[in-house]
């Protein structure tokens, strides 16, 4: 249950992607090209609209990158790199990583960045977000977060940003089809999308541009993907991402709701000590569950849940390789306890009613255990 | 049947605990190990992975200095 670090891939997926590998192994030179040129222009093409049709854009505003840590790096200081009079970048606390350091990195160039406060839900803070923006020239935050899975209100970030004139970029990468998301409704004007999280190949990511939008390229080589992402491309990945969109089922995400709603209940309910991280219902993305289990170590959990053959992530310091435990936590719930002992447990739609009760199993055993030996 | 030794001793957790998990992985079933070390949080984490991976303790002992050592059969 670790499926918003990445999903298993569909073997429809993989189908679609294994001719790319061996029989039309080409990649695209430009308009005019040989048979392996075009076969692989075709692949790449016919997954830009596919994806394009997802989110409601035009194909003309989809780039493909290699990962989603490229999308936001090559959105945020691209647009960073394109603005010669505006330099604040504004964001919150609880970001990917591909964000923040993103903000760090800037700093070196003469940019500086303001974090927005978050509520306990994980809920930016508007009115803090409203003092901050006025003079930003990069409003970079996500739809839905990675660890706690909640899901901002985009419309009232999007609504302080255009008041002040201010570049949205969105990291989509965990919400995307999993909430809907309409970019004739939500005005923003850069997104990263995921494939991996979607049951498509790791590899690959898209980026969201609204037509009209410059960004600078941050990494050169030549005129592919409007010159942002110009290495050679993964036809195969793209092939494989296209087809993951084109199957995509939203009955999945209904089913992957009520096992999560099931997973939290039984959690809170079965093993004493237990809070729920994050917000409930719809305001949470549909696969998400966090929890933090008192005097215990997320890290403990894990091992000991993986050895009984239950597989999650924990934001705990040794794991995440961190020297500090999960700062989501730590910004939602301002207490080291809570985020030493949260575990992250995601779903996907290979998972079942019977997993979730394993789960429970698997982790009342372990939690019980290690608070016996625990020092804490 | 093979015998692996794994020292420990100097290691904080959960290191020692990752180093079993890693080895387990790779060993043929029915092979022995013993693992050495000083961290007293650990022995107790290891002792409590290899029940729950099903594993058979064999030996479980106290040595000088603080530290300890764990013999188990995967």
């Amino acid at each position: 249950m670790d499926n918003q670090k990445t999903t298993k891939i569909d073997e429809k997926v993989l189908e679609a992607m294994m001719p790319y590998f061996t029989e039309k192994y080409g990649i695209p030179m430009g308009e005019f090209g040989h048979r392996f040129e075009e076969e692989a222009l075709e692949a790449i093409e016919s997954s830009r609209e596919v994806i394009a049709r997802s989110i409601n854009a035009d194909p003309s505003e989809i780039v493909f990158t290699f990962s989603e840590i490229d999308s936001d790096n090559i959105a945020i200081k691209g647009k960073a790199f394109a603005d010669k009079n505006k330099k604040k970048i504004v964001s919150s606390r609880i970001e990917k990583r591909s964000i923040l350091d993103s903000l760090k990195f800037l700093k070196d160039f003469g940019f500086e960045y303001a974090l927005v406060d978050v509520d306990e839900e994980g809920f930016l803070n508007i009115e803090d977000l409203n003092d901050k923006v006025k003079d930003a020239l990069i409003i970079a935050t996500h739809i839905g977060n990675h660890e706690i899975g909640t899901i901002q209100d985009v419309r009232a970030i999007i609504d302080v940003a255009k008041d002040y004139n201010v570049h949205v970029h969105l990291d989509a990468s965990h919400a995307y089809l999993k909430v809907p998301i309409d970019v004739e409704k939500i005005d923003v004007d850069t997104m990263t999308l995921s494939s991996h999280l979607i049951h498509g190949p790791k590899g690959v990511s898209a980026l969201f541009i609204r037509e009209g939008v410059e960004l600078k390229p941050i990494i050169t080589g030549g005129p592919r993907e409007k010159g942002l992402s110009p290495g050679e491309p993964s036809v195969a990945n793209i092939a494989g991402f296209g087809k993951a969109v084109e199957i995509w089922d939203w009955r999945d995400v209904e089913k992957i709701k009520a096992l999560r709603d099931k997973l939290i209940n039984l959690l809170l309910s079965e093993i004493p000590g237990t809070y729920l991280n994050g917000p409930t219902g719809d305001k949470r993305l549909p696969n998400n569950v966090n929890v933090s289990f008192m005097k215990v170590e997320g890290e403990s959990v894990l091992l000991q849940a993986d050895a009984r053959g239950l597989i999650a992530y924990t934001g705990s310091a040794c794991y995440s390789q961190e020297l500090d435990p999960s700062y989501v936590i730590i910004a939602i719930r301002k207490k080291y306890e809570f985020a030493h002992g949260s575990i992250r447990l995601s779903l996907s739609k290979y998972n079942t009613e019977e997993d979730v009760v394993d789960a429970v199993k698997i982790l009342k055993e372990v939690v019980e255990s290690l608070r016996k030996i625990s020092p804490l | 049947m093979a015998k692996y030794t794994l020292d420990c001793r100097g290691e904080a957790c959960p290191k020692p605990l990752y180093r079993v998990k890693r080895l387990v992985r790779i060993i043929e079933k029915g092979d022995i190990v013993e693992v050495i070390g000083d961290d007293e949080k650990s022995k107790g984490e290891i002792s409590l992975a290899i029940e729950g991976m099903k594993y058979e303790i064999l030996e479980v002992e106290d040595l000088e200095g603080g530290a300890w050592r764990i013999v188990f059969r995967k």
